[in-house]
């Protein structure tokens, strides 16, 4: 995420949409990927990413400049993500508990990803339909946005064991799936 | 330290550079040195981090303009009781515009004088009271007379009293 000045911040708490746009251009790219990440689905993630922009406006004028308005935005997005998918994924698993097709999922071979690519997307897709939101969100924020564990868990509000705990976890998951083929 | 610690070390801060120092090298070592352990490492090399793979993605432009549709109708129903308030005071304050500045003055005037003259029987004087008494008592005994026949008629004799 490039800079956002103070000013900006102030200008767009006014209610500048200008000011609001810039901040959604400049951080737009990481919310919607935590977002696309965590929920797994791009129906989802397109709703996470305008609810959080929409909280956002509404909260600018509660900002107190404590934080770093970048680790604030991140708190946000990963929350309302994480909150987004529980509640479809329980949704979702009271429709389809026995779907067999789920059942069927066949890990991707994660060594022939490639940047970019729509097939890699897909993979990527299918692995994260493993872990569940929390996993997820502590892998996007690690992985993607390379934050360190005390960011992490500053983010998430929560203790940085539990970043290492939840990242261990994933992580095994992962290489059990790979190990399956 | 045993395997299963230097395999929980590979997946979390070894993986990502959050461990430094002697414990970094310890596990670089033992990895060198156990086959199962440095299998592992291999694995969790190629499998664990799938999302560095995958890439960023760009939001998709139409999200902007729905973000901005949740946004303003909201700042602008907002902004219309704002308008519609300014709109009333201006309405109101119109007929005051046409009537001359100095008999918006005088009216004003005479409204803090009956203002202040409706206030003065609140605050009593005794004195006055009194007076004020002795002369209704005086009237009525004028009065009272006068309707006797003892009175002289001439209201404001004070001797035949």
């Amino acid at each position: 995420m490039s800079d956002i000045s103070n000013e900006l911040i102030i200008q767009a708490a006014d209610g500048d949409m200008a000011a609001f746009e810039a901040i959604y251009k400049a951080s737009s790219g990481f919310v919607y990927n935590i977002a696309l990440k965590v929920t797994n689905n791009r129906d989802d993630a397109d709703e996470v990413t305008q609810d959080v922009f929409v909280k956002i406006f509404n909260s600018l004028k509660s900002f107190g400049f404590r934080s770093s308005f970048k680790t604030w935005i991140y708190r946000i997005a990963a929350n309302t993500a994480i909150n987004h998918a529980k509640s479809a994924f329980r949704h979702r698993r009271s429709k389809v508990e026995y779907d067999p097709v789920i059942h069927d999922v066949q890990a991707p071979d994660t060594t022939k990803l490639e940047p970019d690519t729509e097939e890699a997307r897909d993979k990527v897709a299918r692995l994260l339909d493993a872990l569940d939101p929390d996993q997820r969100a502590v892998l996007v924020l690690r992985e993607l946005e390379e934050l360190d564990y005390r960011a992490i868990a500053d983010t998430l509000n929560i203790n940085i064991n539990t970043v290492r705990s939840r990242l261990k976890r994933a992580r095994e998951k992962l290489i059990a799936l790979a190990r399956k083929r | 330290m045993k395997c299963e610690r230097i395999q929980e070390l590979l997946l979390t801060d070894h993986m990502d550079g959050e461990l430094r120092g002697a414990l970094r090298r310890e596990v670089d070592e033992h990895v060198r040195s156990c086959a199962s352990c440095g299998e592992f490492a291999r694995a969790a090399l190629i499998s664990a981090s799938p999302l560095k793979a995958a890439g960023k993605e760009e939001a998709p432009s139409y999200i902007w303009h729905r973000v901005k549709e949740r946004i303003v109708p909201g700042r602008e129903a907002r902004a219309g009781v704002m308008r519609d308030i300014a709109e009333f005071i201006g309405r109101s304050r119109a007929p005051l515009a046409m009537i001359p500045r100095p008999a918006i003055a005088f009216a004003a005037a005479a409204m803090v004088i009956i203002a202040v003259l409706a206030a003065r029987p609140i605050v009593r004087d005794r004195a006055a009271d009194a007076y004020l008494n002795d002369q209704m008592s005086f009237m009525i005994s004028l009065d009272a007379e006068e309707s006797n026949g003892s009175g002289n008629g001439n209201f404001f004799d004070m001797d035949a009293v």
